[in-house]
């Protein structure tokens, strides 16, 4: 299988996830680059909707790498993130040792049981095995949701790539995964581990992007119907909502009206769907209010432009 | 070592050491290490350095790992680097006045940055300072129920002394986290599987959910009302942030200034001077309702997501907008796990909440504390488990 290879410039890297709809802008195609090129992890931070997730979903796709991917919670442990010992099997086959009654099968037990068969392989660790088209993408979602022992843990992976398994011994990446973290910030994620990375702040594209990746991810919605759309999400923006509305929300709400078969935004298409874009009650009711004087500023725009 | 890695950046006078950037980055406030700077030099050899943007975005992702450092990195970046380099090699580093001119707070880090630390501030003001009447020496007992107003200064230091507070079993969150334990809820199957290779009978082995310290938000109003309890507050902010980790700190008047990271110091005069150089509306007005709606969108999701509560040390004089302040105070008790409004004025029995913005508070808080001197705030503290 012949591989793709990683980008050798900026402007290649920038092309490549273009390439996939995906509309960068130069900062991140610089970082993206250089952790390719580095082998570092790109840490990449922002508020929900921005697109983090999809750098790695786009970059599995156009590298044609596998994506690995895990989702961090609270409470994530090893047994979740590695592996696991199938115990059901384990204790199967201990049973039938035991059936057997055959004294070598028992002194082999201690070594049978813990055999690479029994081991249920997690995200991590399937990320440190080789792959045919090459290192996978390891996509290590909302690190900021995991607690302080897991990234204790993770230092020491990224470090090395290599994580030990008491009863096997150690595992080692011929070739380093691809590796990009995630954090909504929602806690502050500890520094010894932001250090071992490249870091990016993914924010909010302006109107011009941000209206090209709608053209790109949503190419039923019209012309005009994109340029409002946009106007519409970039106004909330600079307002003081508890959560503003990211791209993917601008993305699904495209979408949304499309489904409802209208061609432009009106006050009432807008009223029955704003519970795609804002999620929180004041907001909502708060936008609601407003909600003529805005019609009236996006069309008065879609003159003069 | 670095500066034999590092490549000259562009050519003649237009170079810039990596080394020099460094350092003032560093003397800004920015935690870098040496491992940083290396990547930054491997990165600076992997880019055309004579694209500015690039560079720039090069050395970003490799030396800063907060947004909140962004603005300070690209003040530097752009003073050692110029974009139309008219500036001879070791002339002095000068302060852009570009029309757009950074915000207060960055200009004052930029500033220190480039000429090491500027004067310091500290916390005690001349009008604070009340004469020393009478009293030479009060007893510990008298001084635990004194009233702060009612302290001169020499009380004061000792009353902040007296804050030690013993340590208490604390409140406790359950974690999702499992750890060997006698009884539990789960089997510990894997110790188990591995005990009973031994072929020998096993007592079992339980698994119980670990528990940790609840997390606690500090929201302190420092305006001039409050101007006598705000240095015991502080105080007791940093006892609590040494007792316990887990604690993020703000504090209000006319805007919100964080200072989990000023209370970091062991020794407290010194997390107190930071604190103090941080805030720059000492004794302002009060903004109760919009300081906290800036807590709501800028801080909440991002400190309160792990069942936090919150304790809102205020007297509750709004100056704002009532309104604003009741869906501020709404939002935030919705968002808390708890919200426990600190009042200095409830040291009476006869105290009713009956200004319009303590009785916004009063309505919302799922519980009220007193705060007028020693004795209360280290019952907060037990009544907290800090």
């Amino acid at each position: 299988m012949t591989r793709i290879a990683a980008p050798a410039s900026v402007d290649a890297t920038r092309a490549l996830l273009a390439g996939e709809h995906y509309l960068a802008d130069r900062n991140l195609a610089v970082v993206l680059f250089l952790s390719l090129k580095l082998g570092r992890p790109l840490f990449l931070e922002g508020d929900a909707g921005v697109g983090k997730t999809e750098v790695a979903n786009v970059l599995s796709r156009a590298l044609g790498r596998r994506l690995i991917r895990l989702q961090c919670y609270e409470g994530l442990d090893v047994s979740s993130a590695v592996y696991e010992w199938n115990y059901l099997r384990q204790v199967l086959e201990v049973r039938l040792a035991e059936a057997s009654n055959d004294t070598d099968t028992r002194a082999a037990l201690t070594s049978e049981v813990f055999d690479p068969r029994f081991l249920i392989k997690r995200p991590l660790l399937q990320a440190l095995e080789p792959h045919a088209e090459g290192p996978p993408v390891l996509l290590i979602d909302e690190i900021d949701r995991a607690d302080e022992p897991f990234e204790a843990f993770l230092l020491e992976m990224l470090a090395d790539f290599q994580v030990s398994i008491p009863e096997l011994g150690t595992v080692r990446a011929l070739e380093p995964p691809i590796v990009i973290l995630t954090s909504n910030r929602t806690r502050e994620v500890h520094d010894a581990l932001k250090r071992r990375c490249l870091y990016h702040w993914l924010g909010y594209p302006d109107a011009a992007r941000e209206l090209a990746i709608v053209r790109a991810r949503a190419p039923d919605a019209s012309e005009a119907l994109a340029r409002e759309i946009v106007r519409f999400v970039q106004m909330l923006r600079e307002r003081k909502l508890f959560k503003a509305p990211g791209i993917a929300e601008s993305l699904e709400w495209a979408r949304a009206v499309v489904a409802l078969g209208e061609h432009a935004l009106s006050a009432t298409v807008v009223d029955e769907t704003l519970g795609v874009l804002l999620k929180y009650e004041e907001d909502l009711h708060g936008v609601r209010n407003e909600l003529p004087a805005l019609m009236t500023a996006i069309k008065s725009q879609g003159l003069g432009a | 070592m670095i500066d034999t890695l590092t490549p000259a950046m562009g050519e003649d006078s237009r170079s810039l050491s990596l080394m020099t950037l460094a350092q003032a980055l560093r003397a800004g406030g920015v935690r870098l290490g040496t491992d940083r700077l290396i990547v930054a030099a491997e990165a600076l050899a992997l880019i055309n350095i004579s694209h500015r943007g690039d560079t720039k975005a090069g050395l970003r992702a490799t030396l800063i790992n907060d947004p909140a450092d962004f603005e300070l990195f690209d003040q530097l970046f752009d003073v050692l680097y110029p974009s139309s380099l008219r500036v001879p090699p070791g002339a002095e580093w000068v302060i852009p006045k570009s029309p757009e001119s950074p915000s207060p707070p960055a200009l004052r880090r930029l500033a220190e940055a480039l000429r090491a630390a500027g004067p310091v501030k500290t916390l005690t003001r001349p009008d604070e300072q009340r004469p020393d009447a009478g009293g030479t020496f009060a007893a510990t007992d008298v001084l635990v129920t004194k009233d702060f107003e009612q302290m001169s200064s020499a009380e004061l230091e000792q009353a902040r002394r007296l804050l030690a507070m013993p340590s208490q079993s604390s409140a406790l969150r359950r974690t999702r986290r499992y750890a060997r334990a006698t009884h539990g809820s789960r089997l510990d199957v894997r110790h188990l599987l591995r005990a009973s290779a031994s072929g020998r009978l096993q007592p079992l082995h339980w698994l119980s959910p670990r528990m940790k310290p609840r997390e606690w938000v500090l929201l302190m109003d420092i305006s001039g009302s409050m101007a006598v309890y705000t240095r015991m507050f502080l105080h007791f902010a940093h006892v609590v942030a040494r007792r316990l980790r887990p604690l993020e700190a703000f504090a209000f008047a006319t805007r919100l200034t964080r200072l989990t990271r000023h209370l970091r110091p062991l020794d407290p005069d010194t997390a107190l001077m930071h604190s103090a150089r941080a805030v720059s509306d000492w004794d302002g007005g009060t903004r109760i309702g919009a300081c906290l709606a800036e807590f709501n969108t800028r801080w909440s999701r991002r400190v309160l997501a792990r069942g936090a509560g919150v304790i809102l040390l205020t007297d509750g004089l709004e100056r704002g907008d009532p309104a604003e302040l009741d869906e501020a105070v709404r939002r935030l008790s919705r968002s808390a796990r708890e919200l426990v409004w600190v009042n200095p004025l409830e040291r009476s029995a006869s105290y009713a909440p009956l200004a319009m913005g303590a009785a916004v508070l009063a309505r919302h808080a799922t519980r009220h504390h007193s705060a007028h001197n020693v004795r209360s705030l280290i019952d907060l503290a037990v009544l907290l488990g800090l």
